[in-house]
C-alpha cells in the first residue's frame, strides 16, 4: 500500500490499526542519513521558511546552499554538468530565519569533505536573501572559517538584494546579482573549489 | 492582450488573513489587480490594506454587487478543498490555489470533480500565480510590484513553469533579452495539477499577443507527453522552447527519491529527464541544456537577430 505524506493526517486510524504504523514512526523509503535527519530536525524546530536537505548519492567537496525547488534542480544539475562535485541537494525559502538558514548552512559546512559553500538563489519573491546571507555568514564563524575563504560564491538577486549584497562583500566573498545566469553562478563556484585544488 | 487576466480582472483573497497572503494582497494592489475583498472565516468587519473582510464567498460577492471573476486561495491545506468548492459555487471561475501539501485526493475532487462541472479553471495547487505584464497579477508571481515590474516587461512570449520561482528566473532573462512576457503562469509543482501546459496551450494559441512559448520542467508525471501528444495533435502556429532542471535524478540511486516540489519523483523510465527530453523534442519542441541559453532560442525560433 502507498500513502502520501499530505494524506497520513486523515488516515492515523489505517496507519494505526491496519498497518501498525505508530503516529511517531518516521519511516522513510531508506535510512536517512544524519545529515539528512539533523536539516529536518532544524526545520521542524522554527515554523518560519522551510529549509530541506538531502545527500544520498552526493559526496562531492562542493557544499550548496540554494533557495527554492525549481533553482536546487536547476543548481544542482549546472555544477555538475560543469565539472563540480555538489556535496548535497538542498532548498532554503519561505523566508526563514538566521538560526534556521545558519543551521542548515552549519550542517553543510561540517558535512565529511566540503570544503567549500555556494549560496545560490533563484529571484524569489518573498524569501529575504538578506537573511540567509547573515545566516550563512553565522555559521562560518561559529564554525570558524572565515567567509571570504569559504563561500564560493553568493548569488543572491531576490528581495532584500542590497542589504544580502553589503554582508556577502563585507566578508569578502563572491558576490553576484541577477546579471549573472544560474548557470554561470554554479560555473563560478565550481572554478573557485577546483582553483584552490588544482 | 494576454491570457486568463485582463486590467478588468476582479478577484477576491480567500485567507486574506493569513501572513503571506496580506504580503501578496499588498503585492497584487500595488501592481494595479483589483481585489474586491478577502475571505477569513470570524473576521468579517476588518480590512487588509483597504480591501473589506468577510466571513464567506457569498457576502464578498453580496458586497461587490456583481460577479467576481477570480480568487487566490492561501488556507491551510486541510481546508483547501472546501474553499475551492465555496468559491466555484458563487460563480467564481479562475481560481489560484497557492497552498501546498494539500492531499492528492482533495485536489482530484477540485480539478476533476467541481471546478468541471461549474466550469471554473483552477491554477495550481502549490503555485505562485499568473501574472500579465504592466496589466495585472494574482498571487505571488514576481513579489513586490517594484520587483514584478523588473522582471516581467510586456512582450511575446508566454511562459509556464511547474516551479513558481523559476517563472520569474525564466521571465527576468527574456525580459533582459528585450522579448518580454505576454503571460507567466506558476502552474505549481504538484503531481496533480488544475491547468497544464497542454490544458494552457490553447488559450496562449488565441492570444495575439503571444508569438512564443517558453516551458519549465521537471521529472515526473506525464504532464510533458501531454503537451507533446498536443503539439503533434494540433497544428500550432507558436514555437516552444523548453528547460528540463533534475537531470541528475536520472541516475540509479536517485530512483523513487522526491526532490523540490512533490510531483518531482521519478518512480518509472516515462518520469525521468532523459525520457521527457527525447519525447518533447520527438514533438519539434527545442530543449535547451542551459536555461541561459532560453532567450537565444526564443529570438531563433521568432527570427529576431540575437
Amino acid at each position: 500500500m502507498e500513502m502520501e505524506n499530505e494524506a497520513a493526517g486523515r488516515q492515523k486510524a489505517i496507519l494505526r490499526d491496519e498497518l501498525e504504523i505508530a503516529e511517531d514512526d518516521t519511516r522513510e523509503p531508506y535510512e536517512p542519513s544524519r545529515f539528512e535527519r539533523n536539516v529536518k530536525a532544524i526545520d521542524e524546530a522554527d515554523h518560519r521558511g522551510v529549509i530541506q536537505g538531502k545527500d544520498h548519492g552526493f559526496s562531492g567537496n562542493l557544499g550548496l546552499v540554494i533557495g527554492a525547488g525549481g533553482g536546487s534542480l536547476t543548481l544542482t544539475d549546472a555544477v555538475r554538468s560543469q565539472g563540480g562535485k555538489p556535496a548535497n541537494y538542498s532548498e532554503i525559502g519561505g523566508n526563514p530565519s538566521v538560526a534556521k538558514s545558519a543551521g542548515l548552512a552549519r550542517e553543510v559546512l561540517e558535512k565529511e569533505g566540503v570544503e567549500k559553500i555556494a549560496v545560490m538563489m533563484s529571484i524569489v519573491s518573498n524569501t529575504r536573501v538578506d537573511i540567509v546571507a547573515r545566516g550563512v555568514i553565522k555559521a562560518c564563524l561559529e564554525l570558524g572559517k572565515d567567509p571570504g575563504e569559504t563561500i564560493a560564491i553568493f548569488r543572491i538577486p531576490g528581495a532584500w538584494r542590497r542589504r544580502g549584497s553589503r554582508s556577502s562583500i563585507a566578508t569578502g566573498s563572491s558576490y553576484c546579482d541577477r546579471s549573472v545566469s544560474l548557470w554561470e553562478a554554479a560555473g563560478r563556484a565550481v572554478e573557485k573549489i577546483q582553483g584552490a585544488n588544482p | 492582450m494576454s491570457i486568463l487576466l485582463t486590467e478588468e480582472t476582479t478577484f477576491i483573497v480567500q485567507g486574506i488573513t493569513g501572513r503571506e497572503a496580506v504580503n501578496l494582497t499588498r503585492e497584487c494592489l500595488d501592481y494595479g489587480a483589483k481585489i474586491v475583498g478577502g475571505v477569513t472565516p470570524g473576521r468579517k468587519g476588518r480590512d487588509v490594506h483597504g480591501v473589506p473582510v468577510f466571513d464567506t464567498v457569498s457576502q464578498a460577492v453580496e458586497n461587490h454587487g456583481s460577479p467576481i471573476d477570480g480568487s487566490v486561495v492561501t488556507v491551510p491545506p486541510a481546508f483547501t478543498k472546501d474553499a475551492v468548492f465555496e468559491a466555484l459555487e458563487n460563480g467564481i471561475k479562475l481560481i489560484v490555489v497557492v497552498t501546498e501539501r494539500i492531499p492528492r485526493g482533495d485536489v482530484a475532487q477540485m480539478v476533476e470533480g467541481l471546478a468541471g462541472i461549474r466550469g471554473g479553471r483552477i491554477i495550481g495547487p502549490n503555485c505562485l500565480g499568473v501574472i500579465a505584464p504592466g496589466i495585472s497579477k494574482m498571487g505571488g508571481i514576481g513579489g513586490p510590484a517594484k520587483d514584478a515590474a523588473k522582471a516581467y516587461a510586456p512582450g511575446p512570449v508566454g511562459v509556464m513553469s511547474r516551479s513558481g520561482g523559476m517563472t520569474t528566473e525564466i521571465s527576468s532573462s527574456l525580459t533582459a533579452a528585450g522579448l518580454g512576457v505576454s503571460t507567466a503562469v506558476s502552474i505549481g509543482g504538484d503531481a496533480i495539477i488544475g491547468s497544464t501546459y497542454a490544458e494552457l496551450m490553447p488559450l496562449f494559441e488565441a492570444d495575439q499577443q503571444t508569438e512564443a512559448i517558453v516551458i519549465y520542467t521537471e521529472p515526473g508525471g506525464r504532464m510533458e507527453a501531454q503537451l507533446s501528444e498536443w503539439v503533434k495533435e494540433n497544428d500550432s502556429r507558436l514555437p516552444i522552447v523548453a528547460f528540463m532542471a533534475g537531470k541528475f535524478m536520472d541516475d540509479e540511486e536517485m530512483q523513487g527519491m522526491s526532490f523540490g516540489h512533490a510531483g518531482t519523483i521519478v518512480e518509472g523510465k516515462e518520469d525521468s529527464a532523459t525520457e521527457k527530453i527525447a519525447r518533447l523534442e520527438a514533438a519539434g519542441i527545442r530543449v535547451v541544456e542551459r536555461i541561459d541559453e532560453i532567450p537565444a532560442a526564443v529570438k531563433e525560433k521568432l527570427g529576431v537577430a540575437a
